[in-house]
């Protein structure tokens, strides 16, 4: 049986908390479903280098986070191994890690596991937008609903 | 000799923690100008914790810094707790130094691998240096999440922790969480020694300069939070005596303060420390030293590295002594009873003396406070160095050799730019 994780990595603030709603979301349904018990569930507040550590031992991972990207609000990315998330600049401030970065070390570092799903869910550049933007809901509908489908693939 | 009139210009020094950088004018064989030019934004924390209440100011100080909030929490509680004349239980001392050893560790290890590592063996970047030493990488990065652990532990999270308060902590981790860290931490206790000694084997730059080491000294332990404010220049004083002795200034090119011990620079940090305070290692420490030929004190600020080192490797030892002594409390946190009143605090957070001064009014209020974190008491310190060791290292050299032993020279103080700009008084006028 592989081991398969789906972790979702935000902060306490505004839109950034989507990540972690979804997870909730998928926690019950994973309890609706059965499946519960065959993988790690997890939420990280902005976990920084200890995302790493959190992979360790994982076949399989799902990581889910708020994006700002060009898109629409609501708009669902998704990214593999195979995808390359090289940071645009590269100052290595720690105070200033991000996903991508991180990423970056865990594959020269060759912790990432075998397969990595990354779903971004787009939250614009608004700091006021509502967590429970109608948009925002439909797309943590969606996604939980994408993984479940994947999960239930194996 | 013909005159090289030189002007260097380090635009954004990297692998620093925040915005800053350094300008220097060479004329000959002379620096006539150096400036350390922090330009991040002043935050303005002084102000906006006045009319607040004693918790509040313990949440808000925690965000000051993503890398070390337990520091800044620790100093406040224990102004706030001097003020309102309360004494802690013995099992809240022990879990605020195991808190604080969980920073010690996650910063140290962020810094010791990630900032300055790659530029003792030649690279500009850990990715670069992860490449060939995955091991020595993947060691640093095991070490700093067990200290990002230790810290959720206590701290409820690792980044702008929520389990500190007056008194205490709002609740105390059960019997079983800490025995499932302790056996983590036990586990890789070795991972430790091995950074010591791996750090000690660098070719690290020869260097000897003449400094005031500033740092905690207590009769019994090695310092966290606790101890008198001491220098290896003679100085022995209680927190409250700080202001006395430690004077801050503004500098026009910087929005951070500068601060002088006497009209003198000075060093904070954990070559400070080790320099005060290395006789109160563990033996286990203190051996490993001896055979490595360790001399301490030491007048290289490039050994540096290494304290970080030795500190994350005391850290370690001193969390599986508290853990392994763990008991579950009554009570996690006492109450307070706010008054008219004064209170100091001083810790060492893990790039130094960090200091607090809180007064309130008679409705248990912030009427006015005051912080000074290490990097703002290093800058006059970071200064003097740049301008011994370039001249040392030799004005001729090219740009580029310059600019990279600035940086290297800069790095060793591991200097958090984002703490040290929150001082500048606000003056409104209103017309």
């Amino acid at each position: 049986m592989i081991n398969v994780a789906v972790i979702g990595i935000g902060s306490p603030f505004g839109a950034d908390q989507i990540a972690e709603l979804v997870i909730n979301d998928l926690n019950k349904k994973l309890v609706e479903n059965n499946l519960a018990c065959k993988l790690h569930l997890n939420y990280c507040d902005r976990p920084g280098l200890y995302l790493l550590e959190l992979l360790r031992g994982m076949d399989k991972v799902f990581l889910i986070d708020a994006v700002v990207a060009d898109g629409e609000v609501g708009d669902i990315y998704r990214f593999t191994n195979d995808d390359t998330l090289a940071p645009n600049t590269f100052n290595w401030s720690t105070h200033a890690l991000k996903l991508p970065e991180v990423l970056q070390l865990g594959k020269i570092l060759n912790l990432l596991p075998d397969q990595l799903v990354v779903f971004g869910i787009e939250i614009g550049t608004d700091l006021h937008l509502p967590l429970h933007d109608c948009k925002l809901e439909i797309a943590r509908k969606l996604l939980v609903e994408k993984l479940i489908t994947a999960l239930h693939a194996g | 000799m013909s005159q090289i009139n030189t002007q260097i210009n380090i635009p954004i020094l990297a692998r620093v923690e925040g915005e800053g950088a350094l300008d220097l004018k060479i004329q000959g064989d002379q620096i006539t100008q150096l400036q350390l030019r922090i330009y991040e934004p002043p935050r303005l924390f002084e102000k906006f914790l006045e009319g607040r209440k004693p918790n509040e100011v313990v949440d808000a100080v925690a965000r000051i810094c993503g890398i070390c909030p337990v520091a800044y929490q620790m100093s406040a509680v224990q102004a706030i707790e001097q003020a309102f004349a309360m004494n802690v239980s013995p099992w809240v001392r022990e879990m605020r130094r195991l808190f604080y050893c969980g920073e010690w560790m996650e910063s140290h290890a962020i810094h010791v691998h990630m900032l300055a590592a790659p530029d003792f063996l030649g690279y500009s970047s850990v990715m670069e240096m992860a490449q060939d030493y995955p091991e020595v990488v993947k060691r640093g990065m095991r070490l700093h999440a067990l200290g990002t652990e230790l810290m959720a532990l206590l701290g409820k999270r690792s980044v702008h922790p929520v389990g500190a308060c007056v008194g205490g902590f709002y609740y105390a981790p059960t019997t079983m969480a800490v025995n499932a860290l302790l056996k983590r931490f036990e586990d890789n206790l070795s991972l430790a020694e091995d950074l010591v000694q791996w750090t000690m084997s660098l070719a690290l730059p020869v260097s000897s300069q003449k400094f005031i080491s500033v740092a905690l000294c207590h009769p019994d332990e090695y310092p966290l939070n606790e101890g008198m404010i001491t220098s290896d220049h003679g100085l022995s004083i209680d927190k409250s005596a700080f202001e006395l002795y430690f004077k801050e200034s503004q500098v026009p090119y910087s929005t951070a303060l500068h601060c002088l011990l006497q009209g003198k620079p000075y060093l904070v940090g954990p070559l400070a420390r080790l320099n005060l305070n290395h006789h109160l290692l563990p033996n286990t420490i203190r051996k490993l030293l001896a055979v490595k030929k360790m001399q301490l004190p030491s007048s290289n600020m490039f050994h540096s590295i290494i304290a970080r080192a030795i500190e994350i490797y005391y850290a370690m030892l001193e969390a599986i002594r508290i853990m392994r002594a763990y008991v579950y409390p009554a009570h996690s946190f006492e109450k307070m009873h706010p008054q008219v009143a004064v209170g100091y605090g001083c810790t060492e957070a893990p790039r130094g003396l960090l200091w607090h001064r809180y007064a309130f009014n008679d409705c248990g209020l912030v009427e006015s406070s005051r912080i000074v974190p290490p990097t703002s008491q290093n800058q006059a310190r970071i200064e003097e160095d740049l301008r011994l060791d370039l001249t040392t290292f030799g004005l001729e050299r090219s740009h580029e050799q310059l600019r990279i032993r600035s940086e290297m020279v800069v790095r060793n103080y591991d200097p958090c730019i984002s703490c040290s700009t929150h001082f500048l008084k606000l003056k409104v006028a209103r017309q």
